[in-house]
């Protein structure tokens, strides 16, 4: 066991810092994407993937450099380590761009992947829906077969970044409701194509990261289907899977890393009582532990995907505790302001543990709650029964974990 | 980054489990709640897999490394075996072995061949009763609880003078009334618990100067992180044993297994033992690898190990129900494991003083 960096992995390293170094001021100019700031974060993006620090592991063809996860997990701490934003194109890189490596046509690849990568095309994923959500296989929008293609009817919700999106992979039904996964298939949708309507909700946060997507009569080509009618699921789960990985294992920390709890923690113990300052201190520390565990559960994900494994369920421990921290350290990070933590942030949003705070709900319930997590985890890895089906309809029974929960 | 055992790791791991069940530390557990006189095992299974000497060096069978004998420490902590290979083999081996002296190797040798039980002794925590050594050599003070104290014949301290701390050896088997051995009647009699009291017991110095004080703390960072791997083990299979359980029991015609407040509470326990997991690793890898890291790191694991066995032998009860609260179920022996292993080398909470003071730079006492 050896958990530092290879003198190959060092030497990328210093690469990588050097890099982010020369060309911080574009990418540190916004903390995250919103509808006014697109642009540059586009632009961030390009800058760099000319670097080569988006898709490092993507193979060569479709314009990544066919490198290691380890790569990617080292390129992910130096952009934490910069408080760099997320790339504007994290579902396309992380979510849909390996969806299309894995189900895609050859020219569904030559069309689509390299502006992925070069954040010129933004992709999110249309997958929830009203009725929907932990019961993915519910799924109600319906795609009918015309002469030269399809026509796609129905709405999606909570689609992240729907609104700066250029294209979306949509489930949709093309089966009957009680073939529940078994009647789905995955499309490209052109977010400007006509019927498409896209209406950005606010977040407790107070942003409008996500939106509801209104899908009126859309047509589409033939060549939208990804992966084959009728194997929808097997496109959403390559996403799901992929997702839990990019959320919980791959060394983001959403701003609860522990850099600047310690900073924080520093500034306001000279304030505190002496009683408060250990039970500041104890939740401190128990804060940091739990952090580094999240971080050290995750390089050995990494680890063991570098040498030939695949994402599997293991994503769904980092996701399960990634989120129980994100809300103990807002917590804690908030509880540190004293007074000024009861009054909304500037208007500049310049308030770092209320963002926190106030995200944290969000990323425990993003790409499956807590609940549906711990059901993956139980029945997969630790091999307990399923959860009994309502046997309302015959149909049902035979369809053994047509749930989000990744049957 | 190589995150993972070795293939030879994993190989001597199932090695030693298969020894430690053979003589599972259960019914020694067991055993020894019924009968206080039951004599402490202090020389097998450890001794035939060869894992006391590992930490020792080369020319003694030694030359392994702390992450091996983590990996056998996950192993004993399973089966709930007694506490030798934290005191012995983590501690007073890496403790000698660092201090060198003629007079250290000749007790580690001495302790290598069975000849004598050495285990450490930590001072009490009140001050008032703290380890001193007076100018003629003898000891005077009060110990914290020791591991494997019920059978040791000697035990090492580090004891306070009026020119800095010096490392002794004291015989505690004589008879000389300078010497008290208090041995109540153990939570968890696996650990070998006893303190001792000193009024003016003789001593050997064994080193002394400004070397003691890092060598100590290496050693006591040690035997944190196999303390905290013998936790992961213990809480590794209570996990197993409630899941066991969950897939045979039936109530209203299923599983329980199948019920979700069952099905996740055994999967919060596996994310803290998977948790535990990476963090002991860590540990264990910085203490060979990187050892200005080794407090910082240890401290960690062993806070986090005070957790998670809690609620894994708190699980595994809760899971088994009226059964899981009986004396002849095995499931309170994790539990009392739990309860006492959050106390031994410092409590959870002074490891997290730890941390936080070696975060933000404080001066904290632990
Ligand atoms: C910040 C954020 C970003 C998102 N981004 C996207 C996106 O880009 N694209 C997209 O398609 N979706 C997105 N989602 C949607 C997200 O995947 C769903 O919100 C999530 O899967 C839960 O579905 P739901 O909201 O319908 O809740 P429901 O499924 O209605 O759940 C409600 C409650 O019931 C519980 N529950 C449901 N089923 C079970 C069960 N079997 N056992 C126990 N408890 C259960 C849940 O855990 C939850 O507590 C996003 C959500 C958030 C919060």
């Amino acid at each position: 066991m050896d958990i530092s960096d290879s003198p190959e992995e060092s030497t990328f390293r210093v690469t990588v810092r050097q890099f982010i170094e020369d060309n911080l001021h574009s990418l540190v100019s916004s903390r995250g994407a919103s509808a006014d700031n697109v642009d540059t974060l586009k632009h961030a993006q390009s800058v760099l993937y000319s670097g080569g620090l988006v898709g490092v592991t993507w193979p060569k063809e479709y314009g990544g450099a066919g490198g290691t996860v380890v790569q990617q997990l080292i390129i992910n701490e130096e952009l934490d380590r910069a408080q760099a934003p997320r790339l504007i194109g994290w579902m396309g890189v992380g979510l849909c761009g390996p969806a299309i490596i894995t189900h895609g046509t050859g020219e569904q690849k030559s069309r689509y992947l390299t502006n992925i990568l070069t954040g010129e095309e933004i992709w999110c994923q249309l997958f929830s829906e009203p009725g929907a959500g932990s019961d993915l296989a519910a799924v109600a929008t319906k795609a009918v077969p015309t002469e030269d293609g399809w026509v796609l009817r129905g709405q999606k919700v909570w689609n992240t970044g729907a609104h700066w999106s250029d294209y979306g992979v949509a489930l949709a039904r093309t089966g009957s409701p009680e073939d529940r996964h078994r009647g789905l298939t995955a499309f490209v949708v052109d977010m400007s194509a006509p019927g498409v309507t896209v209406r950005p909700l606010r977040e407790m946060t107070g942003h409008a990261a996500f939106n509801e997507v209104f899908l009126e009569d859309v047509e589409l080509p033939a060549n939208a289907v990804l992966g084959e009618v009728g194997q929808g699921w097997a496109v959403a789960l390559t996403m799901l899977m992929n997702e839990r990985f990019v959320v919980g294992g791959d060394g983001s920390t959403y701003g609860a890393g522990p850099g600047a709890l310690t900073s924080e923690v520093r500034k306001a113990l000279p304030q505190l009582s002496e009683s408060s300052r250990e039970l500041v201190l104890q939740e401190y520390a128990a804060c940091w532990i739990e952090a580094l565990a999240c971080r050290m559960t995750g390089n050995r994900l990494i680890s063991r995907v570098s040498q030939g494994g695949e994402p599997g369920p293991e994503g769904s421990v980092g996701k399960l505790a990634l989120g129980a921290l994100l809300k103990r350290v807002g917590s804690l990070g908030l509880s540190l302001q004293g007074e000024t933590a009861v009054f909304a942030a500037a208007p500049d949003g310049t308030n770092h543990w209320q963002n926190v705070a106030m995200f944290a709900p969000g990323l425990s319930l993003a790409g499956g709650t807590p609940e549906v997590m711990k059901n993956i985890l139980g029945e997969r890895i630790l091999g307990l029964p399923p959860e009994p089906r309502v046997t309302a309809s015959p149909a049902l029974t035979t369809s053994p974990t047509a749930s989000r929960d990744g049957a | 980054m190589k995150f993972s055992l070795s293939d030879d790791q994993i190989e001597f791991g199932k090695v030693a489990g298969q020894a430690f069940a053979k003589r599972s530390g259960l019914e020694y557990a067991r055993g020894a709640l019924d009968d206080s006189d039951l004599p402490f095992p202090t020389g097998e299974p450890w001794a035939s897999l060869g894992v006391m000497e590992l930490l020792a060096d080369e020319s003694r069978g030694g030359g392994g490394t702390v992450l091996d004998l983590v990996v056998v420490a996950e192993q004993s902590g399973k089966h709930l075996t007694p506490a030798r290979l934290v005191s012995f083999a983590g501690r007073a081996v890496t403790l000698l072995e660092a201090l060198g002296s003629p007079e250290a190797v000749t007790l580690l040798e001495a302790g290598l061949n069975g000849g004598r039980t050495v285990a450490v002794a930590d001072s009490t925590r009140d001050s008032a009763d703290r380890l001193r050594l007076d100018p003629s050599g003898a000891v005077h003070g009060r110990t914290a609880p020791v591991l494997d104290g019920v059978a040791a014949t000697d035990l090492i301290v580090l004891a306070e003078t009026d020119t800095g701390p010096v490392v002794v050896a004291v015989e505690v088997t004589s008879s000389s009334p300078a010497v008290r051995r208090v041995d109540p009647k153990p939570l968890d009699a696996t650990r070998g618990l006893a303190v001792f009291e000193f009024r003016g017991a003789a001593a050997h110095v064994l080193s002394a100067g400004a070397s003691v004080v890092p060598a100590w703390d290496r050693a006591k960072n040690v035997a944190l992180v196999l303390l905290a791997a013998e936790d992961l083990g213990a809480a590794t299979q209570a996990n197993e044993l409630a899941r066991a359980y969950a897939l045979t029991r039936q109530s209203f015609n299923r599983q329980i297994g199948s019920f979700q407040a069952v099905k996740h509470a055994l999967v919060e326990a596996y994310v803290g033992e998977e948790q535990l997991r990476s963090l002991v690793w860590l540990a264990a890898w910085s203490a060979d690898a990187q050892p200005e890291s080794l407090r910082l790191y240890a401290a960690s694991a062993a806070a986090y190990a005070a957790d998670v066995l809690n609620r894994s032998a708190q699980t595994l009860i809760h899971t088994h129900g009226g059964v899981g609260f009986t004396w002849e179920h095995d499931a309170h022996l994790y539990w009392r494991r739990a309860q006492v292993d959050k106390e031994l080398l410092g409590s959870a909470g002074s490891h997290r003083r730890t941390v936080a003071s070696l975060n933000l730079d404080l001066e904290l006492t632990p």
